[in-house]
C-alpha cells in the first residue's frame, strides 16, 4: 500500500513500539463491522493526514462503494470485518463492491484494496477472485490488506498521534524508573478482585478460535516485562502479608481457568487478563508499565498460560 | 502457606516463621512478649521483611498443632522433646 509522507522511525523507543503494537493489534483484530471501518478511517487519517479522505454514505446515494480514498495513489478502500467470515457472502461482497466502485469512481480509481481483519487469511476462492478481478481490469491494481499488513502500516503513525488514539504508553525511560510506588495500586486492585466472576466477553467467532498461541506482539510484551520481574518479586518479599503473592497468583489462575473454559484464544485470554490487572478503561503510562511487570511476573512462574508456554516449546 | 511456595520465601513461610519463634521460648512467655521479641529479632536482620501479626498468630497455631508448643496459665512454652 503506497502511503503518504513517512513518519520518523526513531520517533518511538522499543517499549513504546511494543505497547503500541499490542494496542493496534487488539483494536484491529477485535473490531467488527462498522467499528472496524471507523478504526481504519481514524488511523488512516492519522497516518496520511488530509490526502486520505473518508467517504460518508449520503442519503440514497450510499458511499459509492468506498470506505476511504487515498488521493496520491488513487486507491479506493473497502473494509470487511464480519463476526464470521463465510465464503459465499464474502465472494458476493467482493464482486459487488469492486464492480460498484469501478462504476462510481471510474478513472479516479487506479487501485482497489480489500481490507479485512481475519488473521487466518482469506479463503483460496477469494484470493483467486482478487487475481481474476485484476486480470480482467488492466489498469487497476487489486489487492487485499490482511491484518498483519494493516498493523505494520499503522505502526508508522507517530507516537504522539498514536497516543491521541490509544492513550499514553510507557517509554524505556519510564520503565527504568519503575518502583514499588507504581506496583502498589496495581497489586492492591488485583487483590480485591473476585476472579471467579464471569468475565464480560462476547463469544468469539469460530474462525478466530483457530488462531491459537500468543501473538508476536503479546510475546514481545511479556519479554520486555521480564526485566522487571525482580522488582515484583522484591515487592512480595517485603510486603508484610507473606501470602499476598500466593493470593494474587490464585486470583490469576482462577481467572485464567474460567477464560480457558470459555475456549477463548490465547490472545483473547491475554487481553482479558491485562484488563483484569489494569482495572481502568484508560490508564496512564506508569500504570500500564506496572501492569506489564505484574503480568510478566506471573507468566514467568507459570501461574498463567502454561498451555501457551508448552505450545511454543517452553521458550518465549 | 506452611511451606515455601513460588511466591513465599522459606523465611516467610509459616514453617520458617515458626522456626524463628521457637528460640525465643527459652522460658514460658506471654503472646505479646513473644511478638515484641520476634519483631525486634527480625528488625535486626535487614533481609528479613516484617510480617503481620495475623501471620505470626498462624505460625503459633502451626507450632501448637505440631505439638511443639503448649499454652498454659496465659503463657506459651515449648513442649520438651522426649
Amino acid at each position: 500500500m503506497r502511503t503518504g509522507e513517512p513518519e520518523s522511525k526513531e520517533d518511538m523507543d522499543k517499549a513504546q513500539r511494543i505497547f503500541f503494537r499490542l494496542h493496534i493489534e487488539n483494536a484491529v483484530l477485535k473490531a467488527d463491522g462498522n467499528a472496524f471501518q471507523v478504526l481504519f478511517e481514524d488511523l488512516m487519517e492519522k497516518l496520511h493526514g488530509g490526502v486520505f479522505e473518508r467517504v460518508r454514505p449520503y442519503g440514497n446515494l450510499g458511499d459509492r462503494k468506498c470506505d476511504g480514498y487515498l488521493r496520491p495513489s488513487k486507491t479506493v478502500f473497502q473494509c470487511y470485518a464480519p463476526r464470521e467470515m463465510q465464503l459465499k457472502p464474502l465472494l458476493t461482497k467482493m464482486s459487488e463492491d469492486f464492480h460498484g466502485a469501478k462504476k462510481h469512481w471510474d478513472d479516479r480509481m487506479e487501485c482497489w484494496r480489500f481490507v479485512h481483519n481475519d488473521p487466518a487469511g482469506l479463503p483460496a476462492d477469494a484470493v483467486q477472485m482478487l487475481q481474476d478481478l485484476e486480470k480482467e481490469n488492466p489498469g487497476i491494481d487489486v489487492k487485499q490488506i490482511p491484518p498483519s499488513d494493516l498493523i505494520d502500516t499503522f505502526l508508522k503513525i507517530s507516537a504522539i498521534k498514536l497516543s491521541d488514539h490509544f492513550g499514553p504508553v510507557p517509554s524505556m525511560g519510564m520503565l527504568e524508573n519503575l518502583s514499588f510506588e507504581e506496583l502498589q495500586p496495581v497489586l492492591r486492585h488485583i487483590a480485591k478482585q473476585k476472579p471467579a466472576d464471569n468475565p464480560p466477553l462476547n463469544a468469539p467467532s469460530p474462525e478466530k478460535l483457530e488462531h491459537n498461541g500468543l501473538s508476536d506482539a503479546a510475546a514481545e510484551y511479556l519479554s520486555l516485562g521480564r526485566k522487571w520481574e525482580r522488582l515484583v518479586e522484591r515487592y512480595f518479599a517485603q510486603h508484610p502479608e507473606p501470602d499476598l503473592g500466593d493470593r494474587i497468583a490464585e486470583g490469576f489462575r482462577q481467572r485464567y481457568a474460567s477464560l480457558k473454559d470459555m475456549e477463548l484464544s490465547s490472545d483473547d485470554i491475554f487481553s482479558d487478563l491485562q484488563a483484569y490487572a489494569n482495572g481502568k478503561a484508560r490508564s496512564d503510562a506508569k500504570h500500564e508499565a506496572a501492569v506489564m511487570a505484574v503480568i510478566s511476573y506471573f507468566f514467568e512462574r507459570c501461574d498463567i498460560f502454561e498451555d501457551a508456554v508448552q505450545s511454543r516449546g517452553g521458550a518465549v | 502457606m506452611i511451606l515455601p511456595t513460588k511466591h513465599i520465601r522459606a523465611d516467610r513461610s509459616l514453617l520458617g516463621v515458626g522456626a524463628d519463634i521457637l528460640p525465643i521460648l527459652n522460658e514460658p512467655k506471654t503472646i505479646s512478649r513473644i511478638w515484641e521479641e520476634f519483631r525486634s529479632r527480625r528488625a535486626r536482620h535487614p533481609n528479613m521483611a516484617p510480617i503481620t501479626y495475623s501471620w505470626f498468630v498462624l505460625a503459633l497455631d502451626l507450632l501448637y498443632l505440631l505439638n511443639a508448643v503448649d499454652y498454659e496459665g496465659g503463657r506459651l512454652q515449648r513442649v520438651p522433646t522426649s
